[in-house]
Order: C-alpha cells, then structure tokens, then sequence
C-alpha cells in the first residue's frame, strides 16, 4: 500500500474514533440519571476517600473510588459530563452565530466595515482570555448562561476571520453576481449565497471552538469562578481533589482523564472533518 | 504611512477600545461611592466624595478622566492591600512574564526538534508517534497536568519543590505544564510549514548544490518554514500569558492571575480592572515587538 492511501485510511479510522468518542460522551451526559450508580451528590460520610476499585482497598462498590465526603466519583463523572458538553456546545454555538455574522458583513462589505470589525478582532484578542472571563464573571455575575455568553467571546474570532477569508473568495463567483444582476437583495444574498457556500469552515472551526470552551470551561470552574461548585462538573471535582493529591490522587486524576478524552474525541473529528472538507489542509 | 507607523496607529485604537470596554464593566459594578464611606457617612460627606472623583459627571467624561489618569500611570487604590493598583500588578505582571517566556522558549525547543522530526520522517513511526503527542498534548487540560506532575515528581519522587517561587527549581514544573498546548500547536504548525518547504524549487537546487543535507533541512528549510511560527508568536504569548493564569493558581506562582482571583473573591474591582488593564497593554505592546521582528525577518511585508 502506497504511503498516501495508508494515512487516507488511517486519517477515517482516527475521525471515526472521534465520532465513537463524542457519541459516547452526549450519550452518558444524556443519560446520566440511568447509567450512574448513585446520585451525584449523595453523601456518605462512613466511605470517604474510598480507592477505586482496581486499587487496594478499592470496593467493587465505588469503581473510581470516592471523594472527601463519600460522594461517588464515577457518578460525578457521569453527571459532570453535562456541564462540559452543554456549556462546550452552546458557547460554540453562540461564539458561530456572532462570528460568522461579522465576518460576512466584514468580507462583504468590506472597507469601514471590515476596519470596524476587524478593531473588534484586535480589541478581544488583546485581552489574556482568561483574565478576562475572571474580569466578567466576577464582576458581573456568574451562572451558566453568563458562563457561556463569556466563552463565545472567547471562540467568535476564531469564526469571524475564518468566515471573512471565505466571503472574499464568494462574493466575487459568477453565481454571486448573477444573483446580484437579477435582482436579488443583499440580505437574501448575504443569507442564501455568500452564507450558504461558507459552511463547510464554520463547521470546522466549530469543532474545534467546541474543544476550547470545554478545556475553559473546566479551567474555570477549576478556578471557583462562573457555574455554581456545587453543581457537579469535572472542573469542579478537579478542584476538589486538588487538596487531597497526597492522600487521594484518585479525585483529581478522573476528571483530568475525562476532560482530555472528550476533547480528544472532538479534536480528532475537527481534524478529520478538515482534511474531508478542504483537501488542500490534508498532508 | 510606513508600515511600523500603521501598526503603531492600529496599536493605539486597540488600546482605547480595550480601555473603554474595561471602563465599561467596572461601571456596571455599582456604586463605588457606597464601597467607599462609611455606613453612617452624612449626605454631604458622600456629596463631597462623589464630586471629588468625578462621578457626577457624563459616563464619557468620567472615562476620559479615567484615561487621563491611566496614562499618568493612575489607576486607583486596591481596597484589598490598600496600594496603588499600578505598583501591585507590576509586580507581579514580571513573574507571570517570566513564567509565560520560560514556557515559551520550551515550547519553541520541543515543536521545531518534534516538528521537524516529524515532517523528515513524514507517514513513518516516528511521525504517527509525534502526530499521536501533539493530539493529545491539545486535549489534556494544562492544570491537571500540573497536577499530576506536582504528584509524580514533587509528592512522590520529591525532585522539585511542590510550589511557591523561592528556588530557582520552582520554575521547571509551571514551565513545562504550561508549554504543553503551545509546544503540541506550535509543532503541528512547524511540521506542515517543513513539508510545504522541502518540496521547494530553492531546496532541490540547494540539494543540487551539493549541501550537506543537515544543513539544507537545518537552515535553508527551517528557516522559511518558521515564518508561519514568527506569526503565531504573538498569538501564542497572549495564549501563555492567559494560560498561566491557571498555572499560577496550581502552583501558588505570585503573578497576576493569583492577584486576579484573590480580587474576586474581596471584589476589590479597582485591583481586578488594573490587572486586566495592565496585562492587555502589555500584550498590545508585545504584538508590536513581533511585528516589528517579522517584517526584519521577511523584507516581504516591508513593501506590503
């Protein structure tokens, strides 16, 4: 087999793993209730700091072991994955809408439009993100909306100028300005033509927004600031473990494995989705 | 207009527009004055303070004195240690730096050895292997992996000091934590960058030359494949300086991000808008340095 089809096939293998991986994860977030052991936030204070089981002194009971006041991890695991899927989703979501409106009106427009936007651009990206979300969030207020509105802040760029690139190469195609000299009005232009043919990199910086605000999202709620703590989020638990790594490495060391393997899933499909929609990126 | 003198323009609009959105949120925080007196303050004492500071004035006018005294290098008093916010985050702001550049420098080492590697020996192991690194060098959040070196090696093997910034020692664990994300980015970038350069006309006539292939591959490849890297640079600092602000917090690291968080949690919001304030500054300043350094590197952008 010649070197190209061998990363061609290896390059669906790793993509479809990725989809393996993201399919699980919404599954466990979506049937968290029914899949996890016991509640995620039922005490028990005559089994803390239990090891898991594959550990001595590990009970079959608590498979990834239990945390300072006897919750189960496993099911804080299971529970915690609908906090990064959701927040990670909807800021992506978010962030698309914003930035992929921008860079339309950007590249369409250009001039004091584009210069206008792109001072937007500059401005977000000045700021250390994370000092930023710490900024909003504390002064603000937290939540989950409010967690997700800071994130999509943090992923609209990416869309804006990567949406912006593609309206310059669109708006100037035959079937463009045949609908133009028909007659079309721009914002159906903007909407049914110039959008339209801009999807497929949307969908891709959309995987990969979605990887970002995930690992944001947990370094936040790692930090204490944003989602209630005592909603039970990988983040969080990462945070609790922290003080217990001598004692009890096992609370900080699952959700660390589970954050990375979820990001892991949705990077890998970002990267496939890539090589299959622009195949000048696949080397 | 020379093309320093554009940026110089553009740098200074960001820094309004920076200035002004911070200005912004730390209005919506409330009123200062009701922080600031006493409980049992008379009307006319908060009258008196309110007119001091300005704040019966337009919200414009109020961010232009704001601005007029940021430039003289005022930006009010933390509540919290009761010093001048400037002062405060200067401190601190040089020991984030020196833990983003010592992050920075590892990253650069790793991602153009492993880049480079990887694009030599391109759709072989060692490639797949690298490949496989970089994957999952992007998906492990960097404070776990702080965490999990402080328990190999501070708690276990007891090589490093667990945190604090006393030794020299301290250094080498937030370093390496945080140049993780940058070196894996960075490497994917120097291996497409090496795999574009390597089928160049100028590499075959160099090899026609009869160079020694190091030197082909180690200068006249690597250096046009790391113009995409000079790019990033800056992007990429901004993203170490934002990412340290979690490290920080790990490794009990005294810069800006402990100072950030310790302001929340007192809502001393003066403090907090400073930090923020002083570290995008920095970061416009930093973009000018890099692209100032690209276009010594590539005459290119001089004439564009």
């Amino acid at each position: 087999m010649t070197g190209f089809s061998n990363r061609f096939l290896i390059g669906h293998a790793v993509g479809i793993a990725g989809v393996a991986i993201i399919v699980a994860a919404v599954a466990i977030a979506v049937f968290a209730p029914l899949i996890a052991p016991v509640p995620a936030s039922q005490i028990d204070l005559h089994a803390r700091l239990v090891p898991p089981a594959f550990v001595e002194g590990g009970s079959a009971k608590h498979f990834f072991g239990t945390d300072n006041l006897g919750r189960d991890i496993l099911a804080r695991l299971i529970y915690g994955s609908r906090i990064s899927l959701a927040v990670g989703t909807a800021a992506a979501l978010l962030g698309a809408v914003i930035g992929s409106l921008m860079g339309i009106l950007a590249g369409y427009f250009g001039g004091r439009v584009d210069a206008a936007i792109s001072w937007f651009v500059d401005v977000q990206l000045a700021f250390p993100f994370t000092l930023l979300a710490i900024f909003l969030l504390g002064t603000l207020g937290g939540g989950f909306y409010a967690v997700v509105i800071v994130l999509a802040l943090a992923t609209w760029v990416n869309y804006a100028r990567v949406v912006r690139a593609q309206v310059l190469t669109v708006k100037v195609q035959d079937y463009v300005l045949a609908a133009r000299a028909v007659g079309v009005g721009t914002p159906r232009t903007l909407w049914r033509y110039i959008f339209a043919n801009s999807t497929a990199p949307i969908i891709v910086v959309a995987s990969f927004s979605t990887a970002q605000a995930i690992l944001t999202q947990a370094a936040l709620s790692f930090l204490g600031v944003g989602i209630d703590p005592s909603i039970p989020s990988w983040g969080a638990m990462l945070n609790d473990g922290r003080e217990y790594l001598q004692k009890a490495w096992w609370i900080a060391t699952f959700p660390g494995l589970a954050i990375a393997l979820t990001v892991l899933g949705v990077n890998l499909f970002g990267d496939w989705l890539r090589d299959r929609l622009d195949p000048r990126s696949a080397r | 207009m020379s093309y320093l003198t554009k940026r110089l323009f553009r740098a200074i609009l960001v820094l309004l527009g920076v200035s002004f959105a911070t200005f912004m949120v730390a209005q919506s925080t409330g009123d200062p004055i009701a922080l600031l007196v006493k409980a049992n303050a008379t009307e006319e004492a908060r009258a008196a303070l309110t007119s001091h500071l300005g704040l019966d004035q337009p919200v414009l006018v109020q961010y232009g004195l704001f601005l007029w005294r940021a430039i003289h290098g005022d930006l009010g008093q933390s509540f919290l240690y009761n010093q001048s916010v400037v002062g405060l985050v200067a401190d601190r702001l040089s020991n984030t730096f020196l833990l983003a550049l010592s992050a920075f420098a590892i990253a650069l080492v790793l991602s153009v050895t492993l880049g480079v590697l990887a694009a030599l020996y391109r759709n072989t192991w060692v490639d797949a292997a690298i490949t496989a690194f970089t994957m999952v060098g992007l998906a492990v959040p960097a404070f776990w992996l702080g965490l999990m070196l402080i328990l190999v090696f501070a708690v276990i093997w007891q090589v490093v000091p667990v945190s604090g910034s006393e030794e020299a020692s301290s250094l080498i664990l937030p370093a390496i934590t945080l140049s993780m994300q940058s070196t894996a980015r960075l490497c994917r970038l120097v291996r497409s960058g090496m795999i574009e350069v390597l089928n160049a006309d100028f590499i075959r006539t160099a090899r026609a030359k009869g160079l020694f292939e190091g030197r082909v591959v180690w200068v006249h490849a690597l250096r046009n494949a790391l113009l995409p890297v000079v790019t990033m640079a800056g992007l990429e600092l901004g993203d170490l300086i934002s990412s340290a602000v979690v490290i920080e917090a790990i490794f009990a690291w005294p810069g800006i991000g402990r100072l950030a968080i310790g302001a929340v949690s007192s809502r001393d919001f003066p403090l907090l808008q400073g930090t923020v304030l002083v570290s995008a500054f920095c970061f416009v300043v930093i973009n000018l340095f890099v692209d100032w350094l690209y276009q010594r590197i590539d005459p290119r952008v001089r004439s564009a």
